[in-house]
């Protein structure tokens, strides 16, 4: 018996461990795509110090379902993409199952590795949980300090008074 | 092997330790994302959910004035809270109206009273976006005969349309259909387009843009202004504003870039005149692209429909519909036998809605599904007997027609008539399934079509 051989390149995390990936997803990761070839025949991984092992993992599991899956009809991108496509319920679980931190790994690392769809999708998840909720809801659930004076805060509330419903 | 997979258990369960540690430590990852995320979040968000999340944080606030998350908008200024609505567009042409690119306006419900406030508004919202340039520019159904009574306003609303359009350089599509302008303001309208972004302007949208009883064809300051238009692609036009002359201009201005032509003919439209097969066929030969759909309404006269039909039209879609007229007997019978001859080798698409019409046509239309090779689609709502339905479906069967889609409209159908067609249905059901065909029966009966 002998097994198909399916070209890999290899990749280091953060963590220093080493991950084998098949072409046909690396080919999904943009910023690599120029240097496939290069990888291919280099024995030595390709370190990408900025994504953890977790998180790569997790990239790689979200490629590999959506390989088959045709992507979603391109957007102009002039146009405003409002979140009218719905997120798959696969999608949303495996987004955040992990939870928030995770979930900014994932977005950090699908924009730094250039992954079709992953950031879009991602970032519709990330809109779900910001959707009706109060600047300082908003602050809470990301941990984000608010750096306003009162009277900045209240100068942009102003500006922005005719989004309200 | 087996080894290593042991470390990569082990850094896992580390991560995830640390991660819970990081998390406490670094208080706020989220704003370390970089713009591009953020900027690609907030795409995501509506107006109010953006603005929540630009008050989080001096960096989101700076992030929410991003040009490209203004690109397109739709401006609501009709309804009862027309003031309202005309305030908020007009806060938003403040600040962010030179980022657009894609603007639609509405004005739904239309009174004399927000007619006023309307017109107010869009002056304000238009005034601020004059430096903007647009690629896309949509108001649909301003329907100025109709609601606008009073002239002041509508006179003003022309004025400042002609105004901003001037300012357009390079506008894709125009989009004014059913804004029934009078013929001097529309011509305004249609130079201001054409002057400055006539070579650019892709798709134009003017059906019912003036009012049908016009003879729009005759006037020389239409003329000038259409042929302006010298990159058109699609064209929404009514049949009036069209004439042997006009297309004679367009198979030389628009020559290898008009593919697609969607024309209005009205009963209201002045009936003396109609475009001769010769220029049909020079601005086929130019435009070797061009497919025609043609709207007919409230028309049911062959003598009126067969002469605008003319075989040299690459007509693709057509759709009749008759509407209701107690005075006057129709029959179309002839009519659809001039289609089936005309255009039995472009005809995809066939709509018959051929009310009040006392003549049967079940041989018409048999003969033509059997003589228009490419109709993948015909609607009917016609005088038919419901045999005829079973000789359709028979056609089906024996690849003599390509119909995919068949809608039919039945009323006054007998209790007898019903069984009769619940059992085509159901002799035929295998064959729409298993080809995947449109073919939906609908009646005035309400019995279950669905067998039990």
């Amino acid at each position: 018996m002998y097994k198909k051989i399916v070209p890999q390149i290899k990749l280091e995390t953060y963590e220093k461990e080493v991950f084998e990936i098949d072409l046909d997803i690396a080919k999904k990761f943009g910023k690599l795509v120029p240097v496939l070839q290069e990888l291919l025949n280099d024995d030595k991984p390709l370190t990408i110090k900025t994504i953890n092992s977790g998180t790569l993992k997790k990239i790689i599991t979200w490629c590999t379902y959506h390989k088959g899956r045709s992507p979603p009809p391109e957007d102009d991108d002039n146009r405003m993409k409002h979140s009218t496509e719905e997120v798959s319920s696969w999608d949303d679980k495996f987004l955040q199952e992990d939870g928030q931190a995770a979930l900014f790994d994932l977005i950090s690392a699908a924009h730094t590795l250039d992954i079709d769809g992953l950031l879009d999708v991602a970032c519709k998840v990330v809109a779900t949980m910001i959707k009706g909720k109060a600047p300082e809801e908003i602050r809470k659930v990301f941990n984000i300090k608010n750096d306003f004076t009162q009277q900045e805060e209240d100068q942009v509330r102003k500006e922005n008074d005719w989004c309200e419903d | 092997m087996e080894s290593s997979w042991v470390v990569g258990k082990v850094c896992e369960i580390f991560t995830s330790v640390s991660r819970i540690f990081n998390s406490s430590m670094e208080q706020s990852t989220w704003v370390d994302l970089p713009d591009v995320v953020v900027i690609e979040l907030f795409r995501f968000l509506k107006d109010k959910d953006r603005a929540a999340a630009a008050l989080a944080c001096k960096n989101w606030a700076r992030l929410f004035k991003t040009p490209c998350l203004w690109r397109s908008r739709h401006f609501e200024m009709g309804g009862y809270r027309a003031h309202n609505n005309g305030s908020r567009a007009c806060a938003f042409s403040s600040l962010f109206g030179n980022y657009v690119r894609y603007l639609s306006i509405s004005c739904s419900h239309p009174s004399y009273h927000t007619t006023k406030i309307f017109q107010r508004a869009i002056e304000d919202v238009l005034g601020k976006m004059r430096t903007s340039n647009l690629f896309e520019f949509e108001l649909e159904r301003l329907e100025l005969e109709r609601f606008w009574k009073y002239e002041t306003p509508r006179d003003k609303l022309i004025a400042c349309f002609v105004r901003f359009l001037k300012t357009q350089k390079y506008l894709k599509i125009f989009d004014m259909t059913a804004a029934q302008c009078n013929l001097d303001g529309g011509c305004r309208i249609l130079q201001a387009v054409g002057n400055n972004s006539g070579h650019k302007v892709q798709d134009v949208f003017i059906e019912d843009f003036f009012h049908s009883r016009l003879a729009v064809f005759q006037t020389d300051h239409y003329k000038s202004a259409i042929y302006k238009f010298t990159n058109i692609n699609y064209l929404g036009i009514n049949y009036n504003c069209l004439s042997d002359e006009i297309i004679e201009t367009f198979s030389k201005t628009l020559e290898g870039k008009l593919e697609c032509m969607n024309i209005k003919v009205y009963r209201n439209d002045p009936h003396f005149h109609t475009i001769s097969g010769s220029q049909w066929s020079m601005l086929r030969r130019k435009c070797p692209k061009l497919k025609v759909t043609m709207w007919f309404e409230s028309i049911g006269h062959s003598t009126d429909i067969i002469p605008v039909l003319v075989k040299e039209i690459p007509l693709k879609d057509l759709h009749i519909w008759t509407g209701y007229d107690d005075d006057v007997e129709w029959r179309l019978a002839i009519t659809i036998d001039h289609i089936a001859n005309s255009y039995a080798n472009t005809l995809s698409m066939l709509s018959l809605e051929l009310d009040n019409n006392h003549e049967f046509v079940d041989d018409n239309v048999l003969a033509l599904l059997q003589k228009c090779k490419k109709l993948n689609q015909l609607t009917l709502n016609a005088n038919v007997v419901v045999s005829t339905i079973r000789a359709i479906c028979l056609l089906r069967s024996e690849k003599k027609t390509t119909l995919q889609s068949l809608h039919l409209t039945a009323c006054g159908l007998s209790e007898q008539e019903w069984t009769v067609l619940c059992q085509i249905k159901d002799e035929f059901s295998e064959m729409i399934e298993q080809q995947g065909l449109d073919y939906k029966f609908c009646t005035d009966l309400l019995i279950d079509l669905t067998p039990m």
